[in-house]
């Protein structure tokens, strides 16, 4: 398997949140090996009617805390957002204040944000987990492969191009099942159906939600909404237009970018045509590439940077404008060509 | 990417006071195009996280 690049800040709670199929499970199964945990998996039936029945049970399981534990993983915690709550009581409680560190990963902040999860008041530092990157692909890494096929971790470890494009039909399938359906996301499907697909080819250009409406048939405010959806279930950023001005980067229209090569190409049906050097998506591939390796690593790495694109009005276009965080230079730009 | 195009980008980065401008080719080897560096992917990552 991989080596990981996430680093949670040690003696802290935290959150983790990535995409479905990141890896984040498997990362904490390793990050927590040796130490007594009490794990809890909301994405097993069992255990999400338990706990989203009676959250207080979770309070009620470290009080008397046998067998003894100081770390809870909690899998999957927006399916009870409920549980928050009784974790703030337990971090802000004199008598288990220091007893328990917590470890939550979620793959969609749609629910905290709208089902009232408090994200602990600040008290739980925000960690994402990504597909691979090439550093941690390290010599598994292939160009090629990345720009068909993406990054998920079981599709980097899967035998054969069959295989990856099983799994990445099935990943797509499961993300419109289990987030979109099952959490009643939309009411109807249909369009939320065609959009995705009209938001995948469209992945990386500046987004027109007028055009994209009438071509999914809905109107322009409902497209903005299905575009949130997509950022908070963590299937992808937006890109905001550079400009000095709050006001005029606003009246700019953003880019978005899928989270993973291969879930957009799986979205667009083209799975199954290796892109070429000298064709035009190659060079768009190629470009969603970087700036996901640019997301990933400055989440990694902390570096807070912050990016914008820049376009001029005869259309010539830096694909990034880079702003280093506070404090780490002069308010300074640094721009990212591909020639 | 044409000489005139990457020139062109040069002077929207005097333009907008960018403190540098940075281009990247998905070619293992760093070239030079009229005094520009293109340099190849892994290099031009670093370089941005390094600012």
């Amino acid at each position: 398997m991989f080596q990981r690049h996430l680093k949670p800040l040690d003696n802290n709670d935290f959150f983790l949140f990535g995409a479905r199929g990141t890896g984040k499970t498997w990362f904490l199964e390793q990050w927590a090996a040796g130490r007594d945990v009490l794990w809890v998996n909301l994405l097993q039936d069992a255990e999400f009617l338990k706990f989203s029945r009676r959250p207080g049970l979770l309070r009620e399981l470290l009080a008397t805390n046998k067998p003894a534990r100081s770390l809870v993983i909690i899998d999957e915690i927006q399916r009870v957002p409920e549980l928050l709550n009784e974790i703030q009581n337990i971090i802000e409680s004199p008598e288990t204040r220091s007893k328990f560190r917590f470890a939550l990963t979620g793959s969609s902040a749609r629910k905290l944000k709208r089902g009232g999860g408090n994200l602990l008041a600040g008290r739980a530092l925000l960690n994402w987990m990504f597909p691979l990157t090439h550093r941690e692909l390290g010599a598994s890494f292939s160009l090629e492969k990345i720009l068909q096929f993406g990054s998920l971790p079981r599709v980097c470890t899967a035998q054969n191009d069959a295989e990856r494009e099983e799994l990445l039909d099935a990943y797509v399938q499961t993300y419109i099942k289990e987030e979109i359906r099952v959490e009643q996301i939309v009411r109807n499907l249909d369009p939320f159906l065609r959009f995705i697909e009209v938001a995948a080819q469209m992945n990386g250009e500046p987004i027109n939600y007028s055009s994209i409406g009438r071509e999914c048939r809905v109107d322009s405010k409902m497209v903005e909404r299905y575009y949130q959806i997509l950022e908070d279930t963590l299937i992808g950023n937006f890109i905001e237009p550079f400009h000095t001005s709050i006001r005029k980067r606003q009246s700019q229209r953003s880019k978005f970018y899928f989270f993973d090569i291969g879930v957009a190409n799986a979205l667009r049906r083209q799975l199954r045509s290796a892109p070429s050097p000298h064709h035009y998506g190659y060079g768009r591939q190629f470009e969603h590439f970087i700036i996901l390796e640019l997301i990933r690593l400055n989440s990694y790495g902390r570096r807070r940077q912050r990016y914008t694109y820049f376009r001029t009005a005869d259309g010539a276009e830096v694909d990034l404008m880079v702003k280093p965080a506070p404090g780490n230079s002069s308010p300074s730009k640094s721009n990212l060509q591909k020639p | 990417m044409s000489d005139i195009e990457i020139n062109k980008l040069r002077s929207y980065a005097r333009d907008l006071r960018a403190d540098r401008s940075l281009f990247i080719s998905r070619e293992d080897r760093p070239r030079n195009v009229d005094g520009v560096e293109i340099l190849p992917w892994t290099l031009g990552i670093n370089s941005v996280l390094e600012e």
